[in-house]
Formats: C-alpha cells, structure tokens, sequence
C-alpha cells in the first residue's frame, strides 16, 4: 500500500542522520500474461510486486539501498544499509556532484477506461483461445503462439528537496508469433500491438484478424526467395527506423556512455551527425509510445532535441551526467524498478516526420528493398564503434519505383554515423509504438521505451540476405 | 527468515485447501544482494537489496494456476491465494496434469552457504573491489565489480510442510581496454563461487588486462575448415546452451529437442560424458531440493556418449509415470521447468597446451558474442568469434575476430570432437574443460 507518509518520514530520518540530500522511491507493479500455443492455454501468470528504494548522498558519496518489506523498520535498516554503503565508498569515488532543478510535485496517471486487472481471468482466456486456434487453423502453420499482456505501474517519488510526485501507468498488449512450413524449411514471424491505455484497447479491434494477418506474413514468408545480398537503396518503415535509432544512436546520445568514453558521439555536440532532413527526438509523452511524464530522479521529461536538421545538440541526462558533461538534467534517468539505481535511459525516441508523402519515396528507386519491421528479431550494435547489425522482417524488392515481391526477413548492418548521413528523404507518417511484452535492456535493467519514426529513405545500405 | 517464510508459505497452503483447492504449493524466497561496480574514478554504483517472493500454485480440478506477491502478510498471502483460485477456476483443464510431488525431503550438500559470504560488510566489498582493480595491470580499467548474495527459500505443498534450504554465492567481474598505435583491444573475465574467499580476484583481473593486450589487431582469418579448440568456459557456455534445454524432458516431450527418441543411443563421441550433479560440493547449482522440494540427485545425461537420461520436474515426470530427477525450477510467479542443477562435463587428459599442441592449424576459441542466436531445437550452432588465436603447427600465432563457427552442435560432439581436456572451470552452473574439435566450417574474410 502507498504510503506517503512513510516515504517524508524516511526521508526526515536520513536528513536526522546527516545526508545531504535523501531520495525514497516507491513502487507498486502489477503483470500478468496469458499465452496460448497451438490451441492449448500455455501460461496464466500474474505477479504484484510492491517495494521501497532510498538513495542518499553522505560524506558526498552515493548510497543506496532498496526492501520489498514496505513499514517502518525495514525502511529504517534499509536507510542504514544505504548510509554505510555510502560511508564505504567515500574514501573511493569521486564527490558527487548533481545538476540543480526545481523540485516537482504532482500526480499524473495514463488515460484508461477499462483497469486491465478487473477484467475477469475468464473472457482473458476465452480470447486468448479462439484467436490462438483460428491463426493455428491455416494450412501449413506449424506452430501459433497467442498472448494478452497487461502492467499496472505506480510510481511514488519524495525527496530531501521537496518533491513529491505519484506517476501511474496502464498499458495493454497483443502479441501472435506463427511458424509456417514449407518444403522443409521453417519461417517464423511474431509481432506485437501494445498501448499505454486500458482493456477497452482490447476491446476495440479483432484480434483474430490480426493474428491471422501475422500468420499469412508467415505462410508467405516460408515461400519468398531470400534476398539478393549487397548495398542498395532502401525505405525503412516506421518501425525499422525507429528500432535503428534507438538501438544503434539513442544507446550512444546517453550521458552516461558518452562521460565514460564508450559513445561514438563523444565530442561530437554541434557537429553534423547526419544529413539535414534528420531531427531526432527523445520525448516523455507521445502518441503510441510509452508513458513518462517524470523520470525516477522526479525530473520532469520534456522534449528533447537531440539532434535537429544534422546537428547534435545535445545529450540525454541524468542530474548527475548532466552536472558533469555541462547540460541541463533531461529527465532521462530510469531505473527498471525500485530495487535498481537510475541511470541515463531513452523515453521514447523517435525521427520527426519531413514533408514527403509515403508513395514518393519509392518513386526513384530503381532497385532496392522496402525494409520492414513486422517479424523483426533485434540485432547487436556497438555505440563506442556505431557498428549496427538487425535481423528485420519479410522485406519487400523494390523494382523501377514499385514494391514488388516479398523476400524473407532479411539483415541490414552498417555504420550508423554514415547510414543518417545517406538518408535522402523523410515522410510525412510519424509514428510511435511500445511493448508490454518487450523491454530494453541496459547495464542489467528493462525498462519500456517507445521508438518510431516516418518512413525513411537511405541512399545505401548493406542488407543481408539471411536464412 | 526460516520461520517468516514457512509460516507464509504454511499460511498460503492452508488457506488454499480451506477456500476449495484440492492441492496447493507455495514457494517462498527471501534474497539480499550487495552489488558494487569500480571504475577508473573510483566507485561508479554500490547498491544493496533485499527482497522477498511468495509464489502460489493451486489446483482446482487439474487447472493450474499461479500468482505471486513480494509482500508477506497475512493479508496479502490471502488476497495471493484468492487470485489465484480465480485465475484456477477461469482456466482450462490440463489433462496431463497427476498432482504436485510427495516425496519431498532433503538431500545433504556441501559448502553451499558460508556465513562469512551472507554477511560481508561494505568495507570489505571496497576493500576487494580495489585488490580486484589494481590487478588490471598494462591496461586501463574499464569496469570491475563484486556481488554477494544470500538467498533463502522454502517450499510447503499439501504433503510436506517444513522444507527450507540456504545459500550464498559470490560474484566478481573485470574489463579492461588497451591502445597502442591508433588501435583498442577489450578483454574481459569474471568469477562465480559459493564463497567469496573462493573467487579468484586477482587472476580475474590479471587475465581481462592480458586478454585485452593479446588481442591487439585481431583480424578475420579465410573462410575455410579448421580444427577449433574452445577454451573451457567458452566450451561450458556452448555445452550449457545447446544441452540444457535438449535434455530438458519437457523440451523432449513438445517435441522441441533433437533428443527425443534417442535413449539408449550414441548421440557423442566416447570421450563426451555428460552429468548432471545438484549435489556437487560448492557447486553454483548445488542445492538440498529443488523448486519444488524434491530433493537433487546426481543424473548421468551422456555416458561414454550413450544417451542416458533427461531431467524431470513432477509434472513432466508424472506424465511419463516416473519420478522427478529434482530438476525443477522456478521463478515465484512462473511454472516449473526441468533444467540441470549442475552441468558438468567429464574432464579427460590434457591442460589447454596440450590440446593445443596437437593442432597443426587451427582457432583456439576465447570468447564469442552471439552464441545466443543458435537454435537448441535443431542443434543449429552460430558464433562470432571475438578472440581467438591462429594455430599453426601446435602454436598459437596470432589474434584473430570476427569470423563465425557454424555447425550442428550433435554432430560436432559426435563426428568431430578429438579432445576433451582435464581443465575444467564453469560459467554460471555450467562445468568444462577445454574441448577440441576438428574441421569446423569458419566463415570469414
């Protein structure tokens, strides 16, 4: 049960104590995902998960340490824990230094109708069942694996500076993964649709429809030759945009990487990183994306420029990152939850839409691939080289400015400061999206991120013919 | 601790039966964690943790559900139980399903909990994190860190009700970056053990700091065939990888591993034997009972190459009208799945040299990323190499990265294994020696 009362005396007793600057964080997470495979109910799992973290600065070292036994007592042993851990590190690590902002107070909850943890377990089930069994019925699926996922995440955040704030999020999602077979061979696809938004998000599309529009890519996949290795002119779509410049720049814009030396972005503030038609953004509330209006220092997350037509402009920042690097704190400290310490994470990172309609983008390419990310697996980037490398999804040829056949999920890889440099034109057809089911993993913590984009064209990329 | 998780884990059970369950298990689990990273500047992060889980699983009829909380009071252990039963009552019936396991009991296991581990004090941690950064000798510190933990559980059904089990588990880390001439080579090493006097801090360090050196200019060598030797905990990641969830009898069952159907047959080479061990003193994966409070035995997988056994959780078990090999395991709010306890291959003859020099050309294999995307269900086997050595004529030559092992793993232990060394170490709860094989297929320039 929150409460605040609880969190303002914990922090008076470490102000009691002597630090000189007290942070309590508490939380309360709600998860549950209901899977089916191949017709059977595979998995009902549901979890609540609810504990306490308190940071401290003491002797100008950082302390921290977090309880799941949210009362007095604990808290006050582990306000003690945090204090000697602080004590211990003083004499080895440099003095703290945190960039100042005003302190925040205030209440914020994602819209929704429909609480996704009143909906009774059984009509959960009941869908979950009949869309796993139609995607399964269509010939030639091997396997067709359905599931509903839900989170309930409330956020309460007090300080020795006078915030306090409480940020609750609800989100809801979809996910069908359908292996088709072929001659011998095997081609899986998995897609998901999550919203921050109650159960009515489920309520209002037929999820059978889409299952099965995932199963067909499948079918059809498990049929497509495999592309023809080599650089060329490709359109990535919204989501393969977005997934690129989250994993293989938005990693390298975090303060944290770019302090330690590990960012390919570096000293790079003020210079071109990419062609002119390219801004990108890391924004705490937007359409399709994820839900963070205040990161887990209490600092509100705004907009953030990150780069604007080319230019770095700036980094993302924790208080701590931005009081070294020189910026001001951008609300982009994140923790996965209370047991962990925040470092410097992206929000929802996106490329701002151009002026070109979706259709012109095709129209001057003689031959090359519309790249697209439903079926995509991830991939491995390094953001101290810029060295990126994705397994998309079934692709499409383009051919004398026309989509033509699909070819099965192909790779693209590159070198990211080169691929932004060659992007040549940028549509008009922003969008955003997010995971229940998927989290972005960073120095051991998941948190949710949205990422997105337009639809992008890039004058040369290498792209893989994959198996 | 013992007693506050029992009673919640007692107080779970009880109210389950009472509200109409016809059998019901609860796993209850209390962890603390020290966990402190050191870089160039000094301490970056220090945190410490404690948490507790209690995980429900009742049954109603054969439907099975589960939920778990972190809090442990009578309230929430009801308002648990209560989710549960309505999860139970909304789901199908599993028609597999015989019932949770009533031999439950205790098997006697050594140095698995050291005191001195659960109760290290921050100063200490410090203390070892600079014996540990200062060993990082010729390269520049990049990362170190040490963990401790202690973690406590226990497990009540409706047949059993005072199961408890501790233990405690050491963790440390080291990365290191060189540069010379324009150029930077990254080496990393860590250490896992059931007590914190038995990690080897500083060879740890030394050996990232060596790594990083040696590596220095590694380049792709031609595509072609070559005998490959991965250095043993390379050599355990592989082998916990591709075996884990092949020998895993729930895998074998949904048909999802290239085992099924193979008992009785050579599935390797005569010098692979393959054991899975949950009594292993000091084993990371030791343990008295599994998740389900079976207690842990030791299972031949792969003897002489002859395929000999799977590993079962009750349910797996049951279905095939045998017992659990005490396998199970579980996080609070998920099903059980069989999984080794510990993996251990047999060691053979011969320290890493030898094997070496035995190769008249060849890859010795330090470290690859991507391992990850090799499929265990077919057996397919994917690595990029990101340090290895050229050998020729039993030499080690020259460094060498970004080149990828392709093969299938059953048919590399089989057809081509030559060498099983004797030196063993582990990763994660996975043990091995250095293992030799030879004409691997090696895509590369």
């Amino acid at each position: 049960m929150l409460d605040l009362d609880l969190l303002h005396w914990i922090v008076g007793e470490g102000v009691k104590a002597g630090c000189s600057f007290v942070e309590v964080r508490y939380q309360e997470l709600e998860r549950q995902v209901v899977s089916a495979e191949n017709g059977v109910l595979k998995e009902f799992s549901s979890r609540l998960q609810s504990g306490l973290s308190i940071r401290v600065v003491y002797g100008g070292a950082w302390g921290f340490a977090s309880t799941t036994f949210v009362e007095r007592e604990p808290a006050k042993d582990a306000l003690g824990r945090a204090i000697s851990i602080a004590r211990a590190s003083s004499r080895k690590a440099k003095p703290v230094r945190i960039a100042e902002v005003a302190a925040a107070r205030g209440r914020v909850a994602s819209e929704y109708r429909i609480d996704p943890f009143d909906v009774d377990p059984e009509s959960k089930v009941k869908l979950i069942m009949s869309v796993n069994r139609e995607a399964g019925k269509l010939e030639g699926v091997a396997n067709s694996y359905t599931a509903l996922g839900a989170l309930r995440d409330t956020r309460a955040y007090v300080n020795s500076e006078g915030a306090e704030l409480l940020v609750e999020v609800r989100a809801v999602g979809f996910l069908q993964r359908s292996v088709a077979k072929y001659a011998g061979s095997l081609e899986s696809v998995g897609d998901s649709e999550s919203r921050v938004a109650g159960y009515e998000f489920i309520e209002s599309r037929d999820w059978t429809n889409y299952a099965v529009d995932v199963t067909e890519l499948a079918r059809e996949a498990v049929r497509a030759k495999a592309a023809k290795p080599g650089a060329f002119p490709v359109v990535l779509d919204n989501e393969v945009i977005g997934l690129m410049l989250h994993e293989a720049f938005g990693h390298a814009s975090e303060g944290d990487g770019v302090e330690a030396g590990a960012s390919i972005l570096k000293g790079m503030l003020g210079r071109r990183v990419a062609s002119e038609l390219v801004t990108v953004i890391d924004e705490g509330v937007v359409e399709g994306g994820y839900f963070v209006p205040y990161d887990d220092e209490g600092v509100r997350k705004e907009k953030t420029i990150v780069v604007e037509e080319g230019v770095l402009k700036g980094y993302l920042h924790s208080r701590a990152t931005a009081a070294v690097l020189g910026g001001q704190p951008t609300g982009n400290a994140r923790a996965q939850d209370y047991s962990h310490t925040p470092i410097v994470r992206q929000t929802n990172y996106y490329m701002a839409p151009g002026d070109w309609r979706v259709e012109e983008l095709f129209e001057d390419v003689k031959y090359g691939y519309y790249v697209r990310g439903r079926g995509a697996r991830g991939g491995e980037v390094n953001p101290g080289l810029g060295t990126f490398t994705f397994r998309v999804g079934p692709s499409y040829v383009i051919r004398k400015g026309e989509v033509g056949e699909l070819v099965r999920a192909v790779t693209i890889s590159g070198y990211i400061l080169e691929t932004l440099k060659e992007v040549d034109a940028v549509a008009r057809d922003l969008k955003v999206t997010t995971s229940v089911f998927g989290a972005c993993g960073k120095a051991g913590q998941r948190v949710h991120v949205g990422d997105g984009g337009p639809h992008v064209r890039v004058k040369r990329m290498v792209v893989g013919g994959g198996r | 601790m013992k007693d506050m998780l029992l009673e919640a884990c007692r107080l779970a059970v009880e109210e389950a039966e009472k509200r109409g369950a016809s059998e019901a298990e609860a796993l209850g689990t209390y962890t603390r964690l020290l966990t402190a990273k050191m870089g160039l500047e000094g301490i970056k992060e220090f945190s410490s943790s404690e948490s507790a889980w209690l995980g429900v699983r009742v049954i109603v009829n054969k439907r099975v559900a589960i939920y778990a909380v972190t809090s442990l009071d009578r309230r929430s252990v009801e308002k648990a139980v209560e989710v549960a039963l309505e999860i139970a009552k909304a789901s199908s019936e599993d028609r597999d399903w015989r019932g949770l396991p009533r031999k439950l009991g205790f098997t006697r296991v050594e140095g698995v909990y050291d005191r001195a581990t659960a109760e290290v004090t921050a100063e200490e941690i410090v203390e070892k994190l600079e014996i540990l950064s200062s060993s990082v000798r010729d390269a520049k510190l990049v990362e170190a860190g040490l963990a401790s933990r202690a973690s406590h559980a226990a497990v009540v059904n409706s047949y059993a009700d005072s199961l408890y089990r501790k233990a405690t588990s050491a963790f440390c880390w080291a990365e290191a970056i060189y540069e010379e001439a324009g150029q930077q080579s990254t080496g990393s090493e860590h250490d896992l053990a059931r007590r914190l006097s038995d990690l080897k801090i500083e060879e740890v360090g030394k050996v990232a700091a060596e790594r990083a050196r040696r590596f220095l200019g590694a380049k792709p060598i031609e595509t072609g065939a070559l005998d490959v030797v991965f250095v043993n905990k390379q050599a355990a990641m592989i082998t916990q990888l591709m075996i884990s969830s092949a020998v895993s009898a729930l895998e074998v069952q949904e048909g999802r591993s290239p085992l099924r159907g193979k008992l009785g047959e050579e599935v390797a080479s005569e010098q692979f034997t393959v054991i899975d061990d949950g009594t292993l003193p000091r084993g990371v994966g030791s343990r008295e009972f599994d998740d389900e409070g079976v207690p842990t035995r030791r299972n031949i997988i792969i003897e002489r190459g002859v395929l000999r056994a799977f590993l079962y959780d009750s349910y797996t078990a049951f279905r095939e009208e045998r017992e659990s090999t005490g396998n199970a395991h579980r996080a609070p709010w998920s099903r059980p799945r069989p999984a080794p306890n510990n993996l251990l291959v047999k060691p053979g003859k011969g320290e890493l040299e030898e094997l070496v020099r035995d190769v008249q050309r060849g890859l010795v294999v330090y470290d690859t990323i991507g391992a990850w995307l090799s499929n265990p269900v077919s057996g397919a086997f994917t690595a990029t190499v990101s340090q290895g050595m050229l050998v020729v004529d039993g030499e080690e030559r020259e460094p060498v990265k970004g080149v990828i092992i392709v093969g299938n793993f059953w048919e590399m232990v089989k057809q081509k294994l030559v060498a099983v060394g004797s030196d063993v170490a582990h990763v994660g709860a996975s043990y091995s020696p250095s293992l030799c094989f030879r004409g691997l297929t090696i895509a590369g320039r």
